[in-house]
């Protein structure tokens, strides 16, 4: 098959042609004329041949084919004779284009790819099952349910929640879910390797230690051990034996590319998290339900028998199953919970985001387009004189606008290809595993293609629009200046290079605020020490604990751990220093100081247990800290920061002894707090926090369930890390014990900043790209446009300096004004990331001056090239064109 | 000048095109062969313009009134021959009656009066 497909017709219509040319030939001569006779008059008979041909052609019906292919050809030349434009064009566009697919190929891996099942079409998952959140049934309600329905071909039950998976420092906290035996079968996904577990699993409790491995476990936690099977594992201390590989891409029911890594039998459960006995409370509801419904069951029926079970349960049992009547069957891949649902609004955000880059990207794609038709102009009059119509010069304009489209789309493809791989390298750290399995799918391509298309057009249409609008017999005259009414376009070009620079720059100072913040966090003194400190945070309603055996628990592990070598000090407290976190922030009724009636001020507080001030290193400045003796019964009492002591009272010192009262919830305020202390003021919930009233009460006359082990060291933290962990497990083994360092917690907590600063900065970079390509243009527009004035200057003796300050000036003066206003709205949108920066104000004088003159140095340097071009111009050629 | 061949094309396109398929009507034929039977049996009154033939050709071919082949001809030359389709066949029945009652209407404008021409 040749190509195009009308080259082969041509040929045979050529051939057909001579043939009849040779029949003539030989008919005269079989009539007696001479040889080069009969030639000529057959010719001269057949008439002109390449006319014959054209009308002939014309037949066939390619015309439009034919004309849209040479419209590529002459594009595509005309593309690769500047190869220094097209590059750009492509570079540009492939940035824009590339941000979007990459953007969209996250949406698609999280929101459009269906779980991984056999048909998911008939995967259902029964939400609203009890009251509150989550869809979680009890153990005795699941079973009603699947002897109650016969919709499902399975019904099966799940419980998702960490676990501890493997031992000592390999030990890694992972997702894990207990599953009943039916739960593969209901999805129908078999094991890649080795085999899954089924209902025989069911029947008896705790006689199969066996475990289901996803494959991105195999491939993290294993090191894609091919002979993992058959391999024991520890699952929260307990033996099990893997005896599967789940294939790439199953997750479970889980949306949001959330992958589970271990599926354990329910059974098991007891064995992996012995707490309470679930499976006979009807009023515990902790497990998941999803089924597959059989062949030719319909959602409605499946829903209406399900709310029949589910009604009848609520009846019988309207204590345990308050709000179970609710219950709704939903498709599998319908997301329920809220916080999923933030998910989808936060990619809707970004790609509205990427969506302007792309508009910025074509903006300026039309930019260079239309400063090139100034230079083509004389071209296209010609070719307008040869009597090319409009329709088809425009159609040429915008198949070459296509063509950068797609050139740019593939560009941005690879481009997007590397974002993606990236982000698999370097998953973003999130409490539990997630599977970021970015792959280009059809769906991604397809989307690429029509971004590509539709950004063509979109670009296109500017160039399309100024190459119908030629005037000929100036352009055809060489008049530079022609076909005027060029001003305003002009304008609007400018404008945008303005707002480009403009927009960058806000950007790149915000990315600049956060990077000095960083800098600067290092640098804070956060009130407290640092180093040689471990936190432990310790969730014992997790465990089942109540406050006895909690107050027990808490008692003896301080014992304990006060008694390891290596440690300094131990204590509890509410929350750990710098991580966001808070204990409540009650109203507090200073004594002597509600006179005023007004509603009393609200704090921030911690609750802390003795010696929480030595192991933390904040120093008192009056009074004692909190000792054994401030325990239930005693007398109430609260250690205040010097902030708070100098608002109510003169200072550290008078503060002692004075008593506050709290309101936590309905207008009751609590006995007196007696002061007894005053604490320097430190930092709390961040870093960045402005100094703040604080006050600490004793955990001892104030139990909570969720305490932080916190662990002065006197060396090396690090090195106490899986001792102090074996220490908490020997006392609870079910507890989910995670060690980190102070200095671990702290570089968490910059986290967001530094997302943010290398978000912006990347975004800021690629825009101030864009605004330097854009003055790029602009100015080159410019020069052309002068060149016969600057041909004058230089004749009137003006040196290359002063063309070089005239052109360089005029792009300087699009940078100035696109910075002034980029730096007046970055300050007024600096001050709402101001709660980010860290010893970093939101006007930073520092960031407010150097990123700006940096943009405008690699401004002057982008006018500096058609500058040194404008100089080049040779004053005679120059004149005499005018 | 595109447009001028067009109405050149068209003034002919009618009889053109019933005379071709009145020639393939007796056997596949290439395109020499068709119009030096056009103009044998017209006793070379009527000489096709190629300019006319080819293009009409190709036209009914489109139209799928008539098919093509490449065979080789008594001279060992590869030409191109056409044949009358079924389609073809039933346009051209209906051209020729068309044109019958179209000549006895233009004749009985002409001779009013008398039955016999001059000739």
């Amino acid at each position: 098959m040749k190509f195009p497909p009308w080259r082969r017709r041509e040929e045979e219509l050529e051939e057909e042609i001579q043939s009849h040319l040779r029949m003539a030939v030989r008919d005269r001569m079989q009539r007696g004329e001479s040889a080069e006779e009969a030639e000529s008059a057959a010719r001269r008979e057949f008439g002109n041949v390449g006319l014959i041909k054209e009308t002939t052609r014309g037949m066939w019906g390619f015309r439009a084919l034919e004309t849209i292919w040479q419209d590529l050809g002459y594009g595509a030349r005309m593309l690769l004779k500047q190869p220094g434009f097209t590059l750009m064009a492509i570079l540009t566009l492939s940035l824009g284009i590339g941000a979007n697919t990459a953007i969209f190929s996250v949406v698609n891996t999280l929101l459009l790819r269906p779980p991984l099942a056999a048909q998911p079409e008939q995967m259902a998952q029964l939400d609203k099952l009890a009251q509150g959140i989550g869809n979680h049934t009890s153990f005795p309600n699941y079973r009603d349910l699947v002897e109650g329905t016969q919709s499902f071909s399975a019904l099966a039950a799940f419980d998702s929640g960490p676990v501890n998976l493997g031992q000592g420092d390999a030990m890694r906290r992972v997702l894990g879910e207990s599953v009943t035996g039916n739960y593969f079968p209901a999805f129908g996904v078999s094991a890649a390797l080795g085999r899954t577990f089924g209902t025989e699993t069911d029947h008896e409790f705790g006689a199969y230690p066996v475990a289901v491995v996803s494959h991105g476990a195999w491939q993290r936690r294993f090191g894609a051990d091919p002979g993992l099977v058959g391999k024991p594992i520890m699952l929260n201390g307990q033996q099990f034996t893997v005896i599967g590989i789940m294939p790439e891409g199953f997750r479970g029911a889980w949306p949001l590319g959330i992958a589970p890594e271990i599926w354990t039998p329910l059974t098991m459960r007891k064995q992996l998290k012995p707490v309470a006995d679930l499976f006979g409370d009807r009023g515990v509801h902790w497990l998941s339900v999803i089924g597959r419904l059989k062949p030719g069951v319909s959602q409605a029926q499946a829903q209406a028998e399900v709310s029949l079970v589910t009604r009848r349960l609520a009846e019988s049992y309207p204590k345990e199953n308050r709000g179970h009547e609710n219950a709704k069957v939903y498709p599998i891949d319908k997301l329920n919970e809220i916080p999923m649902r933030v998910i989808p609004v936060f990619m809707g955000l970004v790609t509205v985001i990427g969506g302007l880059v792309l508009l910025l990207a074509c903006a300026n794609v039309a930019n260079l387009l239309l400063s090139r038709a100034v230079l083509r102009r004389q071209e296209v009059a010609i070719r307008m004189a040869l009597g090319a119509g409009r329709r088809r010069l425009i159609r040429q304009v915008l198949t070459e606008s296509l063509l950068l489209a797609l050139a740019g789309g593939a560009a941005g493809c690879l481009l997007a290809v590397c974002a993606t791989s990236l982000l698999r390298l370097f998953p973003p750290p999130t409490p539990v595993s997630m599977e970021f399995n970015i792959t280009l799918d059809y769906r991604v391509l397809c989307f690429n293609l029509v971004v590509s298309l539709l950004s063509g057009v979109l670009f296109g249409l500017a160039p399309a629009w100024h190459a119908s609008k030629l005037d000929l017999v100036p352009m055809l005259k060489d008049d530079r200046r022609g076909a005027g009414g060029r001003a305003a376009g002009f304008s609007l070009r400018n404008l945008l290079v303005i707002s480009q620079v403009a927009v960058s720059l806000v950007f790149l100072i915000c990315a600049g605020l956060f990077t000095r913040s960083l800098r600067q966090a290092n640098n804070i003194d956060p009130g407290f020490e640092t180093e040689r400190a471990l936190t432990v945070p310790l969730d014992l309603e997790s465990v089942g604990y109540d406050e006895t055996r909690g107050r027990l628990f808490y008692r003896q592990l301080l014992e304990q751990v006060e008694r390891m070598p290596g440690v300094q000090s131990a204590t509890l407290a509410k929350f750990v220093l710098s991580q966001g976190e808070g204990a409540g922030s009650p109203d507090v009724a200073v004594e002597g100081y509600d006179a005023s009636g007004a509603d009393y001020p609200s704090f921030r507080l911690n609750v802390v247990g003795p010696r929480y001030f030595e192991t933390m290193g904040i120093p008192l400045l009056a009074g004692r800290e909190f000792n054994s003796q401030d325990s239930e019964g005693a007398p109430l009492v609260v250690i205040v920061n010097e902030t708070m002591a100098r608002r109510f009272w003169q200072g550290p010192q008078s503060a002692m002894g004075r008593r506050i009262r709290l309101e936590e919830r309905g207008n009751v305020l609590s006995p007196y707090y007696e002061v007894v202390g005053v604490a320097k003021d430190s930092k709390y919930r961040s870093l960045g926090e402005e100094t703040q009233p604080f006050f600490y009460v004793s955990a001892l006359q104030d139990y909570r369930q969720q305490m932080a082990l916190h662990v002065r060291t006197v060396g090396e933290p690090s090195l106490l890390r899986s001792a102090l962990r074996d220490r908490a497990m020997a006392l609870d083994k079910d507890l989910i014990v995670e060690v980190a360092t102070m200095r671990e917690n702290l570089a968490a907590s910059f986290l967001p900043a530094r997302v943010a600063a290398v978000v912006l900065g990347l975004v800021g970079l690629f825009g101030l790209s864009l605004a330097l390509v854009g003055i790029y243009g602009v100015i080159s527009y410019a020069v052309s446009q002068r060149t016969g004035e600057i041909g004058l200057r230089m004749a009137l003796g003006a040196e290359s300096r002063d063309i070089l300050r005239l052109v360089i000036g005029q792009g300087l003066k699009l940078t100035l004004i696109g910075v002034g206003a980029g730096a007046t709205l970055a300050l007024a949108l600096s001050r709402l990331l101001s709660r980010l920066l860290i010893g970093v104000s939101a006007a930073d004088p520092v960031t407010f001056l150097t990123v700006p003159l940096l943009l405008t140095t690699v401004a002057i340097f982008a006018c500096w090239i058609p500058a040194r071009r404008a100089t080049k111009v040779d004053p005679m050629i120059a004149l005499r064109r005018e | 000048m595109k447009a001028r061949y067009q109405n050149r094309i068209e003034l002919l396109q009618g009889t053109l095109d019933m005379l071709i398929l009145q020639t393939l009507q007796w056997g596949p034929q290439h395109g020499y062969g068709i119009s030096q039977a056009i103009r044998t049996n017209s006793n070379e009154t009527l000489q096709v313009d190629t300019g006319s033939l080819y293009p009409a050709l190709h036209r009914l071919e489109r139209q799928k009134l008539i098919s093509s082949d490449w065979k080789v001809s008594e001279n060992n030359q590869r030409v191109k021959v056409y044949r009358l389709t079924a389609a073809g066949k039933k346009h051209l029945a209906a051209e020729r009656s068309r044109w019958e009652r179209l000549t006895e209407a233009v004749e009985g404008v002409l001779n009013p009066a008398r039955k016999e021409s001059e000739a």
